[in-house]
C-alpha cells in the first residue's frame, strides 16, 4: 500500500520564489502548502505536523528568524525539519539559525533540480507515476 | 514656542571617526533626533546620543523620549552607557527595537553593560525606563506614526518609516541593496530558460519590495556606507553601496536624500567626491531628486 504523500511547506513572501517550488515539486509525489504570510503560516503549523518547512529570513510581515524561534516552542515542531531559504547570506543569521536546529541554510537563488535534492533528501518523497 | 525639525547627532557606520580629516562630516556613530512639537523621537543610540543627551540636559521643558532601535550592532547601542538622561530621577524613556518580547529589547540593551565590559548595569539607570512591546507595528508616539520593516543586515534589523507632521521619513541606517541582483547573476548561467525567467522576476519583485518601503517620502536617510571599489570587497557585510542608493531612491520618487552610515574610513574629501558623483548620477537620470551628505549637527526644518 503506497505511504501517504510527504507534506511540505513554504513561508516566503515572494510570489516567484513560491512559483519556482511549484516548478520544482512537478515530479514528486508530495503536498506543497505555501503561504506569503508568516503569521497565517503559523495559525496553519499551530495545528497541522509537517515534513518539511523551507522558511525564508527577510519578510515583510516578520522576520524567519524570529517565526523559527516560535515554531521552535510549539511542541509539535521541536523537530520539525527545516531548511532556510533566504536571499540573506550572513555569519549572524546563519549562526541563529544552526541555534535554532536548521537542517540547512542555502542563499536564494535555487534551481528546480537543487529544490528537488533537498526534498528527497529529508523526505520519503518518490517520483510521480510516469516520471 | 514649539519646533518641528530633524538634527542628525552621529552619521558614520561601524565605529566612531574622532580624528581632524573627518570633522565635516562628523565622526559620531548612528542618532537622529526628530522633534515635532515637545515629543522627542531618536532613531539609534550610537555614540552621537551622548552630546545629544548632553543638550537635553541643559533644558527643563522635556523630560520624555522614544528610543527607537534598527538593531543591536555596538555602533547602534554603544552611545547608551553615556545617555545622562537614563541616569537622571524624572526622566521618561522608552525604548523599541527588534526582538520578540520586551524582555528581549531589555535584554539586548542592557547586555553591553555588565562585568568586565562597564563598571555599571542598566540597573543604575534612575530615569523611568520602559522597553514597548516588540510587536507594535505601527508605533504612534504623541503625533509621530512611525511602521517598521524588515532590511537586508544581519540578524533581526529594521528600516522605519516615520510620518512627522507633514513630513514622510525613511530612516533605514543600515541596509544592504541589491545583493540578491548579484547573487542571480552569478548564478544565471546554471539555470535553464524557464527558470531564467523566474530569476528576472524575483530580481524585479526585490527592486518592488525596495521602491515599496522609500516611495515617495520626503527624507530619506540611507545606508551609503560604501564606494564601488570597498563594496566588491566588502559584498555581504550588509551594507550598500553609494550608487545602488542613490539609484533606488531615484526610482522611488524620493524628494531629499541623506547619504549616512558613511564608512569611517572615508575623509572628508573622499566623502565629496562620493556627493559629486551622487549628483551626477541624479542629473543624467533627470531627476528632480536633492542629495546630500548627512553631517553631525546638521538640522533640517520639518515645518
Amino acid at each position: 500500500m503506497p505511504g501517504k504523500s510527504p507534506e511540505i511547506v513554504v513561508i516566503d513572501d515572494s510570489l516567484t520564489s513560491i512559483s519556482l517550488y511549484e516548478l520544482s515539486i512537478g515530479p514528486l509525489d508530495v503536498k506543497l502548502r505555501s503561504f506569503q504570510s508568516p503569521t497565517e503560516s503559523l495559525s496553519y503549523l499551530q495545528d497541522h505536523g509537517v515534513d518539511l518547512v523551507f522558511l525564508d529570513v527577510l519578510m515583510r510581515e516578520k522576520d524567519g528568524l524570529t517565526l523559527l524561534k516560535k515554531l521552535r516552542g510549539m511542541k509539535r515542531h521541536q523537530n520539525t525539519v527545516v531548511v532556510m531559504v533566504t536571499s540573506k547570506d550572513y555569519h549572524q543569521d546563519r549562526h541563529i539559525a544552526r541555534g535554532l536546529g536548521v537542517r540547512e541554510y542555502l542563499v536564494k537563488p535555487l534551481r528546480s533540480q537543487e529544490i528537488r535534492e533537498i526534498i528527497c533528501k529529508y523526505t520519503d518523497a518518490q517520483p510521480k507515476p510516469g516520471h | 514656542m514649539t519646533e518641528n525639525y530633524l538634527r542628525f547627532w552621529g552619521v558614520r557606520g561601524s565605529y566612531p571617526a574622532p580624528f581632524d580629516s573627518h570633522c565635516k562630516v562628523g565622526g559620531n556613530t548612528s542618532c537622529v533626533e526628530i522633534r515635532v512639537g515637545d515629543q522627542v523621537l531618536v532613531c539609534d543610540a550610537g555614540s552621537g546620543i551622548i552630546p545629544l543627551g548632553n543638550e537635553l540636559m541643559k533644558q527643563d521643558d522635556i523630560r520624555e523620549l522614544t528610543v527607537i532601535l534598527t538593531h543591536y550592532h555596538w555602533d547602534h547601542i554603544s552611545g547608551l552607557p553615556f545617555f545622562v538622561p537614563a541616569f537622571v530621577p524624572g526622566w521618561k524613556i522608552h525604548f523599541f527595537g527588534p526582538g520578540e518580547t520586551e524582555h528581549d529589547i531589555a535584554k539586548h540593551i542592557s547586555d553591553q553593560m555588565k562585568a568586565p565590559y562597564f563598571p555599571v548595569e542598566t540597573e543604575t539607570w534612575l530615569a523611568d525606563v520602559k522597553y514597548l512591546e516588540s510587536g507594535l507595528n505601527p508605533l504612534d508616539i504623541g503625533s509621530i506614526h512611525i511602521e517598521h520593516f524588515n532590511v537586508h543586515h544581519p540578524g533581526s534589523t529594521f528600516g522605519y518609516r516615520i510620518q512627522a507632521g507633514d513630513t514622510t521619513i525613511v530612516y533605514a541606517s543600515d541596509n544592504e541593496l541589491a545583493f540578491i541582483d548579484e547573487s542571480i547573476e552569478r548564478r544565471k548561467p546554471e539555470f535553464d530558460a524557464h527558470e531564467q525567467n523566474l530569476l528576472d522576476a524575483m530580481k524585479e519583485e526585490e527592486r518592488r519590495r525596495v521602491r515599496e518601503f522609500m516611495q515617495d517620502v520626503d527624507l530619506l536617510i540611507h545606508d551609503a556606507q560604501y564606494t564601488p571599489e570597498d563594496y566588491r570587497k566588502k559584498r555581504g557585510w550588509g551594507h550598500s553601496c553609494y550608487i545602488d542608493t542613490v539609484n533606488s531612491a531615484i526610482d522611488a520618487g524620493v524628494k531629499d536624500l541623506y547619504l549616512f552610515h558613511v564608512d569611517p574610513n572615508y575623509d572628508d574629501d573622499q566623502i565629496d567626491v562620493i556627493h559629486k558623483h551622487s549628483d551626477e548620477i541624479i542629473k543624467k537620470a533627470n531627476s528632480s531628486m536633492r542629495c546630500h551628505v548627512a553631517r553631525e549637527g546638521m538640522r533640517i526644518d520639518l515645518g
